[in-house]
Formats: C-alpha cells, sequence, structure tokens
C-alpha cells in the first residue's frame, strides 16, 4: 500500500507545525482567516491524502452542526455592550462568524493530523523526536492495545447489572468503579508481562521502526506556516 | 555429568507489607538444568509470589524480600537488569489476555528483540524462525486480542522462543484452557526442555496433565514451605495423604470423591432445545434507538454457527454439565439462554405450568429467573462489602425478613465457603479463587430457579472447588434449583454433574444422564 504525502510526514513535525499554525490563527480575529484555513486545508487533504471526500464530509457534518449552534448563539447571546472597548463591538454577527467559522478551522486541523497519523508512528516519533521515555511510550501502546479487551469486558460488567436487576443510574458509576479497578491489576499485570520479556523502560534498546525528521518535513513545515502567514496576511 | 543448577534460591524471606507475616518463609530451592518441575500448593501459599519473586519482577514491582539470595546458573539475580535477565529467565502468566503490548505478535516479537537489542536489521528474519519453531506463522499478523486463549499462549512461548531464556516459569498457564491445548502445549514444554534444554518451572494446583512430562513435583505448604517432594507417579501415589491434607488436587482425586446423590426424578420438565441454530456473529436481543433491527439470515448455513440443529434437554432440578473445546459456542449458548443473543430453532421451558419459549420471555423477565455467574467474577460485583454482595439477593428474595436475620443467612452461606473471615472486605480485595466463590455464592442467595455458571472452578484448588460445589449441589436438591455449567474440568463434571454434553461437531452430544 503506497502512503500518501501527508502521511509520510513525522507525526511528531506534523503535530508541531499544527500547535504553531492554531497559535497563529488564535492571534487574529477575522471569519475570512477561518474560512480560508478551512479550504486551503481541506483542499491539501483531498489532494495529498488518500481520505475520501465522502468519510471527510460525513466526520464534518456534526462539526458543522457544532459551528452552526456557536454561531447562533453568538448571535443573539453575545451581546456586547455599544459603548465598551472590547473585541466584539464591531457586532453580534461578526463576532458569531469568528466563533463559529473558527471550530471549522481548528477541527480541520485536528481531522488532518486524526486521518493522516498512524498511532504507533506517532507514539514512535514522540520516543525519537520528543525524547519521550520507552517506558512512557510503550506504556501507552500497550493501554491502546488493551482497548478491545476492555470493551468486551465493559459490556460484560454492565450485564452483570442487569443479571442481578441493579439498575447503573444515568452515569454508570458501578460499572465504572469495577472497570476501574480491573484496568489497575491489568496495568499491573502488563507491566509485569513487558518486563519479563526484557523491557527495562529506560536502558538502552533497538528500534524495529526508528522515524527520522528529514528534508520533507522541514519543507511541510515551511509551506504550512508560510501558508497560513499568506492567508493572515490578505484576509486580516 | 551431574547437570549444572539452573536455578536455586537460599532462605528467602518476602513480605508485600512491611509489617505483615511473610508470604514466602524460609524457602530453599534448587531447580537442576534441563529438567521440568512442577510447583503445586493449595490456594494462597505463596506459589506466584515465589514465581515473581524468582523471575525478579518482586520485589521490583512491590513487596519486601528480607532475606536470602536468588541465583541463576551462578549469578546471583540481583545484578542483573531486566534486558540481561530475559536470557536467563522469562515467565508465562495465568492471563493470557494480559501478556501483550502490542498489537499483533510480529509486532510483539520486535518488542522483545529491541528489549534485549537485536539490531533492527536482523528482525524480521529472526522472527519469522522463532514463529516457524513454534508454529505460529499464521497468528503472525493477526490481531493478539482476536486469538484464542490457546493461541495466545503459543504467541507466548513464540516470544519466550525468541528471546532464548535458559528458564521458563509458568504461573498457572494452562487454567483456561481446554483439555486438547493443554494436551497441546505440553508437547511444546517436552520438545523446550528435551531438544533445546530449557529448563522449565511450572506453577500449578492440577497435577494430571502434568504426569508424562514433568520430571519432578514439589508439594508446597503455607509460606511455600516445602513439604513433599516426587519424581515419579509412584512417589506421587505416596504422597497423597499430604496433598489430601493440603487440599490439592491429585490425578484420580474426582474419582474417589463421593457425594450426596440426586434423588430428584428425571421428571419430562426442563429446557428443551430443538434444531438450535446458533450464528458465530452474535446478533443482540436489545433493541437499539435508531439502529435497524438484526436478524439472523433464516438460511443460516452450517459454517457460520457455533451450534447447528442442534438438540437437548436440560433437566429441572439437576446439574447439567457442558463440555467441549475452547470456542465451540459454550459460553454463546450460556448467553443465548440468558436471552442475550437470537437463535433459530427452539428453546422451550417446560415446567408444569406450561411450556414458553425462551425469546418470549422478554429481558427482564429472564433476568427475574435465571441467575449467571460469569468468568471473570470481578465484573459482576455491584457492592463494596462481601457481605452486602450476599444479602442483596437474599433481601430481594425474603422481603419479609429483617435485616438481621437477612445477614446472619449471609454469613452463614459465606461460612460454607471459607469467605467467612472476609466478610467485611472489599469484594476486590479477594483473591480470584475467593472472588469466584463470592460471585457463584451471590448467584445462589438471589434464588432464580435456573443457575448457568460459566467455568465456576476455574482456578480453585481441590478443597475450595469442593466445597463450592457441594454448596450448589445442596441447593440443587433443597431448592430444587436447575443448575447448567460451562466446565474444563471433566473430573469435576463427572462427579457433580447428573447430566453431560459434550460439543462435537456443532452438536450437543450426551454423554450421561438422561435415557442413558
Amino acid at each position: 500500500m503506497r502512503l500518501s504525502t501527508l502521511d509520510r510526514i513525522n507525526p511528531f513535525v506534523k503535530s508541531i507545525v499544527i500547535l504553531v499554525c492554531c497559535i497563529m490563527m488564535a492571534i487574529t480575529q477575522s471569519w475570512q482567516v477561518n474560512v480560508a484555513v478551512f479550504l486551503v486545508w481541506f483542499a491539501a487533504m483531498l489532494v495529498f491524502s488518500k481520505c475520501k471526500i465522502k468519510s471527510l464530509i460525513l466526520t464534518l457534518v456534526p462539526v458543522v452542526f457544532l459551528a452552526l449552534i456557536v454561531f447562533v448563539s453568538g448571535l443573539f447571546a453575545g451581546n456586547a455592550g455599544v459603548d465598551s472597548d472590547s473585541l466584539y463591538t464591531v457586532g453580534n454577527l461578526e463576532s458569531a462568524l469568528v466563533l463559529g467559522t473558527r471550530i471549522l478551522s481548528y477541527v480541520i486541523f485536528g481531522l488532518l493530523f486524526a486521518f493522516t497519523t498512524d498511532s504507533k508512528e506517532f507514539i514512535m516519533s514522540l520516543m525519537h523526536q520528543a525524547k519521550v521515555k520507552p517506558k512512557f511510550a510503550y506504556g501507552v501502546l500497550a493501554a491502546v492495545n488493551l482497548v478491545p479487551t476492555l470493551q468486551r469486558e465493559w459490556a460484560e460488567v454492565n450485564l452483570a447489572y442487569q443479571a442481578r436487576r441493579k439498575s447503573t443510574g444515568i452515569i454508570p458509576f458501578g460499572p465504572m468503579f469495577n472497570t476501574l479497578v480491573n484496568g489497575i491489576r491489568w496495568s499491573e499485570n502488563v507491566a509485569m508481562a513487558m518486563e519479563s520479556k526484557g523491557f527495562d523502560g529506560e536502558g538502552e534498546r533497538t528500534y524495529s521502526i526508528e522515524t527520522r525528521v528529514g528534508a520533507k518535513d522541514y519543507i511541510y513545515a515551511i509551506v504550512s506556516v508560510v501558508i497560513m502567514a499568506v492567508i493572515i496576511v490578505v484576509f486580516h | 555429568m551431574e547437570p549444572r543448577v539452573a536455578i536455586s534460591c537460599n532462605h528467602l524471606k518476602f513480605t508485600y507489607f512491611e509489617e505483615s507475616r511473610p508470604i514466602l518463609d524460609d524457602v530453599t530451592l534448587e531447580i537442576p538444568e534441563g529438567s521440568i518441575t512442577v510447583l503445586m500448593g493449595s490456594s494462597g501459599c505463596g506459589k506466584s509470589t515465589l514465581a515473581a519473586v524468582l523471575c525478579g519482577l518482586l520485589p521490583e514491582n512491590g513487596g519486601f524480600l528480607t532475606e536470602g539470595t536468588i541465583e541463576l546458573f551462578g549469578q546471583p539475580l540481583k545484578e542483573m537488569n531486566p534486558s540481561k535477565r530475559a536470557a536467563f529467565v522469562s515467565m508465562m502468566f495465568q492471563n493470557p489476555d494480559l501478556q501483550f503490548c502490542m498489537e499483533t505478535l510480529r509486532e510483539e516479537l520486535y518488542f522483545c528483540m529491541e528489549n534485549i537489542r537485536i539490531p533492527a536489521g536482523e528482525m524480521k528474519e529472526k522472527a519469522e524462525i522463532a514463529a516457524k519453531a513454534m508454529e505460529t506463522e499464521h497468528l503472525l499478523d493477526r490481531p493478539l486480542h482476536s486469538l484464542s486463549g490457546g493461541e495466545k499462549q503459543r504467541a507466548v512461548l513464540t516470544c519466550i522462543y525468541l528471546l532464548d531464556a535458559k528458564c521458563i516459569i509458568l504461573d498457572e498457564p494452562f487454567a483456561n484452557l481446554d483439555p486438547a491445548s493443554v494436551g497441546d502445549m505440553m508437547v511444546w514444554m517436552k520438545m523446550l526442555c528435551k531438544e533445546q534444554g530449557k529448563t522449565i518451572l511450572a506453577i500449578d494446583h492440577m497435577s494430571d496433565h502434568w504426569i508424562g512430562t514433568a520430571d519432578r513435583f514439589v508439594l508446597l505448604g503455607r509460606g511455600a514451605e516445602i513439604l513433599a517432594q516426587a519424581e515419579n507417579e509412584e512417589d506421587l501415589e505416596k504422597c497423597k495423604g499430604i496433598f489430601k491434607q493440603e487440599g490439592i488436587a491429585y490425578p484420580g482425586i474426582w474419582a474417589e470423591t463421593e457425594i450426596a446423590p440426586n434423588e430428584n426424578d428425571f421428571g419430562d420438565f426442563g429446557l428443551y432445545l430443538k434444531q438450535l441454530k446458533m450464528p458465530k456473529k452474535p446478533v443482540s436481543t436489545k433493541k437499539r434507538l435508531f439502529a435497524r433491527k438484526e436478524r439472523i439470515p433464516a438460511n443460516l448455513k452450517a459454517q457460520d454457527s457455533l451450534l447447528y440443529e442442534a438438540d437437548a434437554l436440560f433437566p429441572q432440578e439437576k446439574i447439567t454439565a457442558i463440555l467441549g473445546p475452547s470456542g465451540c459456542g459454550k459460553t454463546s449458548l450460556m448467553m443465548t439462554l440468558l436471552n442475550q443473543r437470537k437463535y433459530l430453532g427452539s428453546i422451550e421451558v417446560v415446567e408444569k405450568a406450561g411450556a414458553r419459549e425462551v425469546a418470549d420471555i422478554g429481558m427482564k423477565g429472564t433476568f427475574a429467573e435465571v441467575g449467571i455467574a460469569f468468568q471473570n467474577p470481578s465484573n459482576q460485583f455491584i457492592t463494596q462489602n462481601v457481605t452486602a454482595e450476599v444479602t442483596d439477593g437474599l433481601s430481594r428474595r425474603y422481603p419479609e425478613e429483617s435485616e438481621e436475620q437477612i445477614k446472619e443467612r449471609a454469613i452463614a452461606m459465606l461460612d460454607t465457603c471459607g469467605l467467612k473471615p472476609y466478610q467485611e472486605f472489599s469484594p476486590f480485595m479477594l483473591s480470584q479463587g475467593q472472588q469466584r466463590r463470592l460471585a457463584v455464592l451471590s448467584v445462589l442467595a438471589a434464588g432464580q430457579k435456573l443457575l448457568l455458571l460459566d467455568e465456576p472452578t476455574y482456578g480453585q484448588d481441590y478443597i475450595s472447588a469442593r466445597a463450592l460445589m457441594d454448596q450448589v449441589r445442596e441447593k440443587v436438591l433443597d431448592e430444587k434449583l436447575t443448575v447448567i455449567m460451562v466446565t474444563h474440568d471433566r473430573g469435576l463434571a463427572e462427579t457433580y454433574a447428573d447430566v453431560i454434553y459434550n460439543v462435537k461437531d456443532q452438536k450437543l452430544c450426551l454423554e450421561t444422564g438422561v435415557g442413558k
């Protein structure tokens, strides 16, 4: 399977670039910037990643809905004082638009990361580029891989409550407690199993996958930031 | 030539809490290289702790080793880091679900090699060689969570083979494997020991399956004190007295166990399974909001089913045991009887009052009449107190009684299974075996007429298993309960069950009971 351009960017670099872009966006107060960012990154995802337009739009449906809610509530509730010097004196429509579209642009960054990053590779790059300790990185991986077991147990706990004719309430605190206790026991178990396979946590080790930062990552970072800057200059 | 000593420990003393009674009290043990040794002992005698201490996992992960030394091939264990230790000793744990940190066996093997610093370039080849040797090539790229218990344990063995540890310590590795998988594992154990020269130290409370494989049995008492050692069947025969005294099962112990006969008649009443078809992919009976109603295709094929056109009768007021290999649909059948999965064919409850179809009873009605004890007992506790677990069911059953009376009943029940000293504990603080007993007791307390028990004696020593089953048996006789239990333990089934079914070729084959 061939990986797309965005898939091949180092995940750690990708996350840092997203952080920088978000900060740049946060210092502007323009809905035009937000919309432009959304459109540019949406287009970039269609061109440079393998994600399909259908799944992208489907994921965005609840987000658009949320943006609309924020927009409407900003429009009616964002009661800007006429005399105040606050940011929202430009009027309700303007500030509501900024808030609503900002959600869209933030989410598109998140989607870009989620759709084009393999979770294992991300953790590996945290270890290699961000110098996170293997103990922590492999611990997270182990936890992620426990999720299917956790789901199975959760279903069983809930069934047990039903079978014993005990209501779990709207927020199922009882089953949560059971699962939490089990979770602690499992994590101990898994940690011991890892150690018995020679896992040291801090000592030296070799790596089957070594993520690197190369020319393409630098290009990606520079291009992203430049596009962001251009958008801000043009629309702000 | 005298074989070298692989593992030796001298006067070990270990406690979990500084002030408490030592779990290991002055343990001295020598394991010769290239042998298979089985450590046996009752629940809570410290055998699992001993295994973890010998591996160096304790006290590193908790507890205090106050006295004594451990040497692996003459080298002190204390001075090794985990990576070096892996070359000497590796451990296989009881719960196959909790031994992996990666998604697939291939990744897990890579993880092992990273730990012992094998260069990345050699990993692919080495992983494939190990998988070939342990015949796990077909498992390499499947998600580990989708494997069966037996396959998972094979995957762990592949990791151990790859790490090339000189000693392998096994902590009750076969507790939830079916007999066929256990037999399979025995072949691998022999191979690893005889051909690869590995030293194997296993902890188990069953000796049956080790006969013919193990070179030596060591019987442990309280504080992991060595009570007896046996090298062959004759020696084992001589130790029977100590086995009995410690409440540990020896080969054939169930055949010698005598229990009260069931005088209840085989009536026409019970659960009738007629032409039952159970799909492999569960179809839930739950109604979900917005979701399409799921149906089993009417022309369900045999290869998509767990049970196919199965007929059986689970008679009223009797204990029925269901045996069969893992994954043959025993637990799924329980879920079907509990009205959680849809089925084709018919399951009819025939009672004095008339006949009803299980699917028509409804979820709430089912829970009022059917009680279940799950395989994992810690999933079914609904309170933070051992006594409350039992009183919860009792107070629903005897609404007219006062709180004191209920509590008295509860404590009497706890007492029969040795749980009375723990009445104020949280159920989560009990050991696995104790939890299982409590789970069964809490189901017995609720007073439903049909009880489903999924592996009720898994992980129990002989004495606890007996106490529990005696209690179940008594309730069947006195309160006219109907019990259906799923188990891998044939000896237990033959002793306590009035009817035994074996799942074979997607059918329930009657072995003993009705009409035989």
